[in-house]
């Protein structure tokens, strides 16, 4: 009898608990996050996009803007493209002003809510899983360290194990610049830059001139992710080089606000389709043809 | 013969004859001359032939260099080129050199898309092959059917200089390929290798036409291409004669038997050329007949002379027939003419006699016609009298309907409510029906027979429409809706419409007119106040439309955001100013409710917005908050109020909102000023209550250190005490001159010292759970600055310091050295010049700075510390201090990390720095007698006691007025009188006016704390002699009285 009450009461509060913390999601959610329903009646898709690399490009294309424009017809909305910047994409995206902390945050304060989703190389990183859902992996990525072409850090030769060649490319890092941008993928906290004995730079400017930072000798060298790098070396060859990962192999994607699974789930079945289409890989042939060579495994 | 020698003997003939054998010789020659001209037709086709397989080889051979230019400049592309720069480099295949691949990739796949000859591609294939024989770069994704994997090694040629044309054979495949050493640096670094499409070279060279020819490409000993088996070759000899001149590389003919698959045999001429510079033959193979044609050359001579025979004799008989045929011929004509003569004169009398027999028949007939027409006539006649007495009668019965259907129209007109009327054909009435007397005033008899229709027409429009309607009688036209003004027999006007229809007899004959008139009097009236009406409306319109254009303007040339809202909220209209100052167009927020409303703001919002949509009660200036569409919040200013619709329901409301950020700025920034001004009014009224009691320490220190001994421990003390006095009263200064922008005392200074100094009052300043490192370097520059403030810019920075370590402690490194920057060192901070600097590093291990702290630090007022605790200046002023000094400073900090300031000054030459003289050596003094007046007495009494000891004889008051009364009593008791500048009742200035008015010769020292009321130039003007700054050492009193009072009866104590 006993036990009959007691789990009574469990199924209670288990009940109780649940519409409670539903109701948290629903009423404290932010007011102006929408999820599928509510983009398809507004009639329009908010893509925010900071321009960067190829994904990006800022003259109104690049393999995000594409891929989102097509993601909007598909669901019969208007595509709009809204710039942001890194320090405030997150932001912008959840209501939330947030400061990474390792791999946690802290929560700043509430600011107004501009887009829908975000898609411009966002690399999968613990804190921002914190904060956003990604939807399934959408590019391959790894952080590589650049350095002019006449410098004296030779590349690596590679042993053929990942793990081993980041050792390689940090035993060479000891009093040498090297140009981070915080925050970022590229944050020297996120793979132990300090620790090597680098002298790590913050970059105040944007991603995309962290490569001509380093051929104008602002710093010795500079880490960069693989699809910016695969553009530096096409922009200026034979003017960088590549020493040699400081990341293992890391995927990006596109990010959404928590409150918005639909949305990510017709996303991520979108994705599916366009990789059965052909669509994905000819966005990923014209604005990244060389990414293949590097990881043919990903786009199998 | 005997016909012919007949002939000849005639002398018609003779020149026959000899005509004749003219033209037998004349025909010899043709024939000779014709066999000589076909012989060498023969051999000028087979040059022809040898010229046009020179033309197809030079063909050949100019695609051949252009192949080869095209590998050369492949050869000096970018992409191969920065693909081995990078492999130079180092770089890996894992990590960025394999991208490198890529651009080589690509330019081989331009090349061979975009190499053609029409649709067809040249290249079939492209590969760029390593130094060991690797294939680095394909082209081609995979291997074609059948084909061999190819020892690549062996197209390494590092000796040959040069793109060049090459074969390769595998026993069943021919291709041609071009290739070329790929040098990187001048060393040898691998082979490009171009295949080349047989089909291309083919139709370079494809003889085209109906002709038999056929065209092949021989290649070192193997055919290359062709048409499918020309002329049957598998067949006798023909494809080894083929493969023969093919390879003999000089230019070959040869002539043979070929057997045909179906056994026929042919003869077959070949000729073979050489592709120079390539490994190419060109053969062509045409039947004999096409070069030589299928008649030897002395066939056709030979026929040409038989016929040129059979033609002279031919014609020699035709020649003869046709002269008797000709003569005989001319008789008939003059026969046949003859008899047309006659026949023609025939025909003639035939034709007059039918005529005259046809005539006499007509008559005939005539005759019989008339009499049966008499006949006719006369039945006729009778029965028209019959006729005639029928329609008399039916006359008189239509006489009697007449009358009948006139009585039943009578009555219709006269109850119409139309005017029915008929007149004649001037017009005149006839007939008026009564209804007349009602519309126009006029009795039915008063018009009928008597008035003309024109002359009821309104005078004005009479003779207008008399002419127009007399006009339409002469054209018998019907009218119809004819509006025309009358005049009522009372004189009032009548609009009528009339319709009317002409009256005409059997001869068509005008006999007057029938209508009917409608009064439109009533309808016309509508009608003009119907148009009055519209174009009143009209005008209205107008004036609204404009009007509203005019409100239009002013809304949109409104500086103030303009929002017109519906009763739910939703905007129904925006401004340009709105989106001038939020960013969001009328396109996003029309028919929603706008989004700029903060948290904070909504309950006091929703207030106001209820008291006017039910209240209607405006709102005029409520200051609020806002957002902008890029999240910035702004301080806004309101007004609002409720409008209706033209019935009077509540419509909607107008917000005008006005953007006073700027003003609250200001607002913000003036209070603060007035601040700061308050404080340093503040700070000078202490400042000056301060300097008093700084003067009674200094004034009894030096008292007491003149009293001890100088070997007397408590000299050192009183040294201290008189240094720190000193120091007190700079920084007063310093205060004073922050508060009232007095001039910096700018000078050569060794920050060395001061910093050193800085450290000491840091020390005893900060708790012992900060540790201070300091790492000063002794050889340090001069720099150009005020000591004060560079004291200012160290306590400041440690003040900061300190704050950040407070809850754990830490360390406080504070460095100087001496640094010299190059220009590129020079060129990493903006503000900085190449040159020689004075470092100051300040360092702390306290929680650091983020990065959009930092980037604020030295803005004034800006301070991450609780309320109360920090004004945010400190830092602007450190900044304010080190710009003034033509310095720069920069600051690193990281959260968790600490923060290091580090302050770049200018470095000058190295010149004495005086140091501020120390109080040694003798006092100058006198006997001289002096008024000292000071309305503070332990001020008073210092003065005295020292003036005393300088050996003056001193009288001393507290009180200005008495001081004067003192002096009036007896104004040459005094050498000299010393006065303080504030004091009660009549300041020192003041004084001595009054006391140079009494004595203008009297000597005035003014002692003042910093009083803005006078300068030392000013008190000069005046006449007095000396300012001395308070507080007043001994050294500096001595030294001013002696300097006022003169050299005379100089003695040193």
């Amino acid at each position: 009898m006993k036990s009959k009450k007691g789990k009574k009461y469990l199924l209670c509060l288990i009940t109780w608990a649940s519409t409670f913390a539903i109701s948290i999601i629903i009423f404290v959610a932010p007011a102006s996050g929408a999820d599928l329903a509510e983009i398809k009646e507004r009639g329009v898709l908010r893509h925010l996009g900071v321009p960067y690399a190829n994904f990006v490009t800022g003259s109104g294309d690049g393999f995000d803007v594409e891929f989102v424009t097509f993601f909007a017809q598909h669901l019969g909305v208007r595509y709009e493209y809204v710039e942001t910047s890194w320090k405030d994409v997150i932001g912008d995206l959840s209501g939330k002003k947030v400061n990474p902390r390792g791999d946690g945050i802290e929560i700043l304060g509430d600011v107004p809510v501009k887009g829908d989703i975000i898609a411009n190389g966002l690399t999968i990183l613990p804190w921002r899983k914190k904060i956003v859902d990604y939807s399934n992996p959408t590019f391959p990525t790894q952080v590589w360290l650049i350095a002019r072409a006449d410098s004296p850090l030779s590349p690596i030769v590679p042993t053929g194990n990942v793990q081993k060649d980041i050792v390689l490319v940090k035993a060479r890092l000891k009093d040498r610049t090297v140009l981070c941008k915080a925050k970022t993928c590229l944050d020297p906290s996120l793979y132990g830059l300090k620790e090597t004995g680098a002298r790590v730079r913050l970059f105040d400017g944007n991603l995309n001139e962290l490569a001509p930072a380093v051929i104008n000798r602002d710093a010795e060298t500079s880490i960069l992710d693989v699809p910016d790098a695969l553009i530096a070396l096409g922009k200026w060859p034979g003017k960088i080089k590549v020493i040699g990962p400081v990341s293992d192999k890391q995927e990006m994607g596109c990010g959404f606000r928590k409150a918005s699974p639909l949305l990510r789930e017709a996303f991520n079945r979108f994705f599916e389709k366009c990789k059965k289409d052909g669509i994905y890989v000819r966005l990923v042939n014209k604005y990244y043809p060389a990414v293949f060579r590097y990881y043919p495994e990903f786009f199998k | 013969m005997r016909s012919l020698l007949a002939l000849v003997r005639t002398r018609g003939d003779v020149a026959a004859v000899v005509a004749g054998v003219f033209v037998i010789g004349y025909i010899c020659l043709l024939v000779g001359v014709n066999y000589l001209s076909q012989a060498e037709l023969q051999e000028s086709a087979l040059e022809q032939l040898r010229q046009d397989m020179k033309k197809r080889a030079t063909t050949v051979n100019y695609f051949c260099s252009e192949r080869k230019n095209d590998l050369k400049n492949l050869a000096e592309s970018r992409a191969i080129s920065a693909f081995f720069e990078n492999k130079a480099l180092g770089m890996s295949m894992e990590y960025g050199l394999r991208s490198s691949l890529l651009g080589i990739s690509e330019t081989f796949d331009r090349l061979l898309a975009n190499r053609k000859i029409g649709e067809d591609r040249i290249y079939t294939r492209i590969v760029f092959i390593d130094t060991r024989g690797r294939l680095l770069v394909d082209s081609q994704l995979e291997r074609q059917k059948g084909e061999h994997e190819l020892d690549w090694e062996t197209f390494l040629a590092p000796e040959k200089l040069g793109a060049a044309i090459i074969d390769i054979h595998d026993g069943r495949w021919s291709k041609v390929m071009v290739s070329i050493p790929y040098l990187f640096k001048n060393q040898y670094a691998g082979q490009i290798l171009a295949w080349i499409s047989p089909k291309t070279v083919y139709n370079l060279v494809e003889a085209k036409g109906s002709s038999k020819r056929h065209v092949c490409v021989v290649c070192a000993k193997h055919l290359l291409s062709s048409p499918a088996d020309p002329a049957d070759m598998q067949y006798g000899p023909g494809l080894s004669i083929l493969i023969d001149l093919g390879s003999a590389r000089i230019v070959k003919t040869h002539r043979f038997e070929q057997v045909k698959k179906d056994g026929s045999r042919v003869d077959m001429f070949a000729m073979g050329i050489p592709v120079k510079d390539t490994p190419l033959s060109l053969v062509t193979l045409l039947p004999v007949s096409e070069v030589f044609g299928h008649m030897a050359p002395w066939h056709l001579p030979l026929a040409m002379g038989v016929l040129a025979i059979i033609i002279l004799g031919g014609t020699a008989v035709a020649f003869r027939i046709n002269t008797q045929k000709l003569i005989l011929h001319a008789k008939l004509e003059e026969t046949s003419k003859r008899e047309q003569e006659v026949e023609e004169k025939n025909q003639k009398l035939e034709k007059e006699i039918s005529i005259r027999k046809r005539a006499e028949e007509a008559l005939c007939k005539a005759h019989d016609e008339l009499e049966s027409r008499v006949v006719e006539r006369t039945d006729e006649l009778l029965r028209a009298n019959e006729k005639l007495k029928m329609e008399i009668e039916e006359r008189k019965r239509a006489e009697v309907a007449l009358k009948e259907s006139e009585e039943r129209f009578k009555q219709i007109a006269a109850n119409a409510e139309e005017f029915i009327w008929e007149t004649d054909s001037h017009g005149l009435y006839t007939y008026a029906s009564p209804i007349v007397e009602k519309i126009l005033g006029y009795k039915p008899g008063e018009i009928v027979g008597k008035k003309h229709f024109y002359e009821l027409f309104h005078p004005e429009d009479r003779e207008r429409l008399k002419k127009a309607a007399l006009e339409a009688f002469a054209r018998k036209e019907f009218f119809r809706e004819f509006l025309n003004r009358n005049i009522h027999k009372n004189g009032d006007s009548v609009w009528l419409s009339t319709s009317g229809v002409p009256l005409v007899d059997r001869e068509g004959r005008l006999l007057g007119y029938r209508g009917a008139d409608i009064d439109i009097t009533e309808r016309r009236r509508a009608a003009v106040a119907l148009q009055e009406s519209e174009e009143e409306y009209r005008k209205l319109y107008e004036e609204s439309k404009k009007a509203e254009e005019v409100y239009r303007s002013l809304i949109h040339s409104s500086a103030d955001a303009i929002v017109i809202y519906d009763m739910e909220g939703r905007a129904k209209y925006t401004s340009p100013a709105f989106t001038q100052t939020f960013g969001w167009t009328m396109d996003e927020v029309e028919g929603k409710k706008i989004p700029f409303l903060p948290d904070s703001e909504k309950e006091a919002t929703m207030a106001l917005i209820n008291d006017l949509t039910e209240n209607g009660k405006p709102c005029h200036a409520f200051e609020t908050k806002r957002y902008t569409n890029d999240g910035i919040l702004l301080d806004i200013s309101i007004s609002a109020s409720r409008y209706d619709d033209h019935e009077g329901i509540p419509a909607g409301m107008l917000v005008i909102l006005r953007d006073i950020s700027e003003r609250k700025k200001l607002e913000a920034q003036l209070q603060q000023a007035q601040k700061m001004e308050a404080i340093g009014t503040l700070a000078g009224g202490i400042a000056h209550d301060f300097n008093n009691i700084l003067a009674a320490i200094i004034g009894y220190a030096e008292i007491a250190s003149l009293q001890v001994a100088e070997d007397d421990k408590a000299k050192e003390s009183l040294k201290e005490v008189l240094k720190a006095g000193r120091r007190a009263r700079d920084l007063v200064k310093q205060i004073l001159s922050f508060s009232r922008k007095g001039e910096e005392g700018r000078k050569p200074v060794h920050v060395n010292l001061i910093v050193k100094e800085a450290l000491k009052l840091l020390r005893a300043s900060l708790p012992t759970t900060i540790e201070i490192r300091q790492n000063i370097e002794s050889d340090i520059g001069v720099v150009e600055a005020d000591p004060t403030q560079i004291h200012q810019v160290l306590m400041n920075l440690g003040a900061n310091a300190y704050y950040a370590m407070s809850d754990e402690g830490g360390i406080l490194e504070v460095n100087l050295s001496e640094i010299h920057l190059d220009s590129r060192s020079a060129s990493r901070y903006s503000d900085l010049d190449p040159g020689k600097y004075v470092k100051l590093t300040v360092s702390d291990t306290g929680y650091g700075m983020t990065p959009e702290v930092l980037e604020r630090i030295f803005e004034p007022y800006f301070t991450t510390k609780e309320k109360g605790t920090g004004t945010g200046m400190g830092l602007a002023v450190v900044h304010g201090i080190v710009k003034g000094c033509g310095g720069s400073i920069i600051v690193e900090s990281e959260p968790g990390k600490g923060t290091v300031f580090h302050v770049y000054l200018p470095r000058i030459e190295r010149e004495e720095v005086k140091a501020e003289p120390e109080a040694t050596g003798p006092l100058p003094t006198g006997h001289e007698r002096i008024l000292f007046v000071d309305d503070e007495l332990p001020l008073v009494e210092i003065g005295k006691q020292i003036l005393e000891r300088l050996g003056y004889e001193v009288t001393t008051r507290t009180s200005s007025i008495e001081a004067l009364e003192l002096f009036k009593a007896k104004p040459d008791r005094f050498d000299l009188v010393i006065t303080d500048m504030t004091m009660p009742n009549m300041t020192g200035d003041r004084l001595a006016k009054e006391l140079m008015k009494i004595r203008p010769d009297i000597p005035v020292i003014l002692c003042t704390g910093f009083s803005e009321r006078i300068t030392e130039e000013k008190a000069k003007e005046m006449g007095i002699r000396a300012f001395a700054m308070k507080p007043i050492v001994i050294r500096d009193l001595a030294n001013t009285v002696r300097e006022v009072l003169g050299d005379p009866a100089l003695s040193k104590v």
